[in-house]
């Protein structure tokens, strides 16, 4: 079962955890990327996530479909925050469970890379007397 | 005031009001299509309504607009290569993405 969650509700490590358990699966894992401060020497006040809503939805689905083939079996959920977010608050919540842990980490890991990658959505950092578009290096 | 059919007036932003070349020749017979552009993230700025000839490719209407963006979506996929745009396709300009 594939969850994709894109929205200005607080992200939740539990709900995530819930959203792919299952019997015949025994390792989970689970990425959460948060707000740091500082980024590249400045301090963050708050960073604005802004996206194409129904293209996030789109293309994190074809994702985790992505992974479902390589790494058969289990369930896929991907969350992403949109909105103002401060340091600490997390922006991103990836988790798989796959019958073994090898698996769940690889099925991680593309899964997070490619959402970096490939997810339409913005980020403008705001620091002290100033903001900026931030893109991801990848 | 220029007709669609002209050479040269690719692209023209999409009025709701009559023109005299609209007048003389029908907008049903001339072969056409309406795209919306929208822009997000660093791009961000209204929407876009453009009028292209029938025919008009995803390139024709790069070069109309005036964006940095490396990648564009038509509908909710990213386009691959130089799709033909149809009428009622909504295009995205698709800057560099942060998410994550």
């Amino acid at each position: 079962m594939i969850t994709v969650d894109i929205g200005r509700r607080k992200l939740s490590v539990d709900r995530a955890f819930r959203a792919i358990v299952r019997d015949d699966c025994g390792g989970v894992a689970i990425f959460a990327g948060t707000v740091r401060s500082p980024n590249e020497d400045r301090a963050v006040l708050k960073i604005s996530y802004t996206g194409f809503t129904a293209m996030i939805k789109t293309e994190l689905a074809k994702i985790a479909r992505e992974a479902a083939k390589k790494w058969p079996r289990g369930c896929t959920y991907l969350a992403h925050r949109l909105g103002t977010l401060k340091p600490g608050e997390p922006s991103v919540i990836v988790a798989v469970s796959r019958p073994h842990r090898a698996e769940a980490f690889d099925a991680c890991r593309y899964l997070i890379e490619q959402l970096k990658k490939r997810a339409p959505i913005w980020k403008e950092e705001f620091h002290r007397g100033g903001r900026r578009w931030v893109a991801n290096k990848c | 005031m220029r007709c669609e059919t002209e050479p040269g007036n690719l692209g023209r932003e999409f009025t709701s009001a009559l023109e005299p070349c609209q007048q003389t020749r029908p907008e049903s017979i001339i072969p056409r299509v309406k795209v919306v552009v929208q822009f997000f993230g660093p791009e961000r700025r209204p929407p876009r309504t453009l009028v292209l000839p029938d025919g008009a490719t995803l390139a024709d209407l790069r070069k109309l607009l005036d964006v940095k963006a490396v990648r564009f979506a038509v509908g909710t996929d990213y386009a691959a290569g130089n799709p033909k745009l149809r009428d009622g396709d909504v295009v995205s300009v698709i800057p560099p993405v942060g998410g994550g």
